[in-house]
């Protein structure tokens, strides 16, 4: 039996199938974006560190504030201190609120970054600039929380240098992931992540 | 006669003074060094980069062996890697050559001079002394400037993987 289909009836069908195709590509394209965490940082809750001024400070630190965290070392001769620098310059290019974001700055040489040498250093940087030491295994669990690869690399018997990730991370006050700074991005991009994470 | 000697003596000398001051200004004119600066991160740095542009323009390929400072115990040529992510610094022991007419450029993000065990204090503005050696040209001075590097930043990181 053939189906024989009136012009009305074609245009319904062919405006039906349009109605679906263009709902179909809404969602699947054009759907507003949502928030995406790359993951959720879990802080051991045995966690037992010390802040640049000697407090101990335990995973309530880092808990129910946003929060930039950055891992390197006071003897790194550039990464470290141009990231710790340009924080700062990000932070004046955002402009309000800023100080509602806690900024800390993790070693990865806890053999040379004592409390009392981290207080020094972080006399270079921003005030609201946190340094963070602790043992290696306390410091391991925040390594490994983050993801964060750090590795000493001797150079001589008198010397050696610390391997490490450069980025600096975003992280909400639930411990979620919200974005990651590289070393190198633009002041633009890097602002432009800040903004997001302030407003969001 | 006894005159006439010593002045040919004297004459003898000078040629020979003058052809070796001729030989040593050859030889340092092959290098050109420019922008040779200490970098420093504040007041309480324990260490520092030493950057500076070398160019050779002479017919022959040099290379900067070793450095040594009196600011500093101990004063090494690195290189700094940032390779997925991570950063990675190492020590360069065959040293860094430098082809006829081409320019190397120990600088922010590649090669650098680490000073370690800084044995004195620096400031922003001071002119320090640097020995650098070369495999031709033997020992040279110069004076490096003292900057508060991370204060030049800005974010203006330079990525070189390759320093060349």
């Amino acid at each position: 039996m053939k189906l024989k289909l009136t012009t009305s009836q074609s245009l319904l069908i062919l405006l039906v199938t349009a109605i679906f195709f263009t709902s179909v590509f809404a969602v699947l394209v054009l759907k507003p974006p949502t928030l995406s965490f790359l993951k959720t940082i879990t802080f051991d809750t045995s966690l037992s560190l010390l802040d640049h001024d000697g407090t101990e400070i335990n995973s309530d630190h880092f808990k129910n504030q946003k929060m930039m965290i950055f891992f390197g070392f006071t003897y790194c001769p550039e990464i470290c201190p141009t990231t710790l620098s340009d924080i700062s310059i990000w932070l004046d290019e955002v402009g309000t609120n800023t100080d509602k974001i806690q900024i800390n700055f993790v070693t990865v040489d806890p053999e040379r970054d004592t409390a009392e040498e981290l207080n020094k250093y972080m006399k270079n940087f921003s005030s609201q600039i946190v340094g963070i030491t602790g043992t290696q295994i306390e410091l391991e669990k925040l390594f490994t929380a983050f993801g964060v690869y750090a590795q000493k690399v001797p150079f001589d018997e008198n010397s050696y240098t610390v391997d490490h990730s450069s980025s600096i991370y975003l992280v909400d006050r639930n411990g979620k992931l919200f974005d990651v700074i590289s070393y190198g991005e633009s002041l633009e991009n890097a602002v432009k992540k800040l903004t997001g994470f302030l407003n969001y | 006669m006894l005159l006439q000697k010593k002045t040919a003596l004297t004459h003898i000398l000078i040629i020979f003074l003058g052809m070796a001051f001729s030989i040593s200004a050859k030889a340092s004119e092959s290098l050109i060094f420019d922008k040779a600066t200490v970098s420093i991160s504040g007041m309480h740095a324990k260490v520092a980069a030493g950057y500076v542009s070398i160019e050779n323009i002479g017919a022959k390929e040099d290379v900067l062996l070793s450095v040594k400072s009196d600011f500093a115990k101990i004063s090494e040529i690195h290189e700094m890697k940032h390779v997925n992510g991570v950063m990675k610094m190492r020590k360069i022991t065959s040293g860094i050559a430098i082809k006829s007419n081409t320019t190397v450029s120990l600088r922010k993000g590649g090669y650098h001079i680490m000073f370690m065990k800084l044995a004195k204090h620096l400031s922003p503005g001071e002119v320090v002394s640097v020995k650098l050696k070369f495999q031709n040209l033997g020992w040279v001075i110069k004076d490096f400037r003292v900057s508060d590097g991370h204060q030049m930043s800005g974010n203006e990181h330079s990525h070189t993987e390759d320093n060349q």
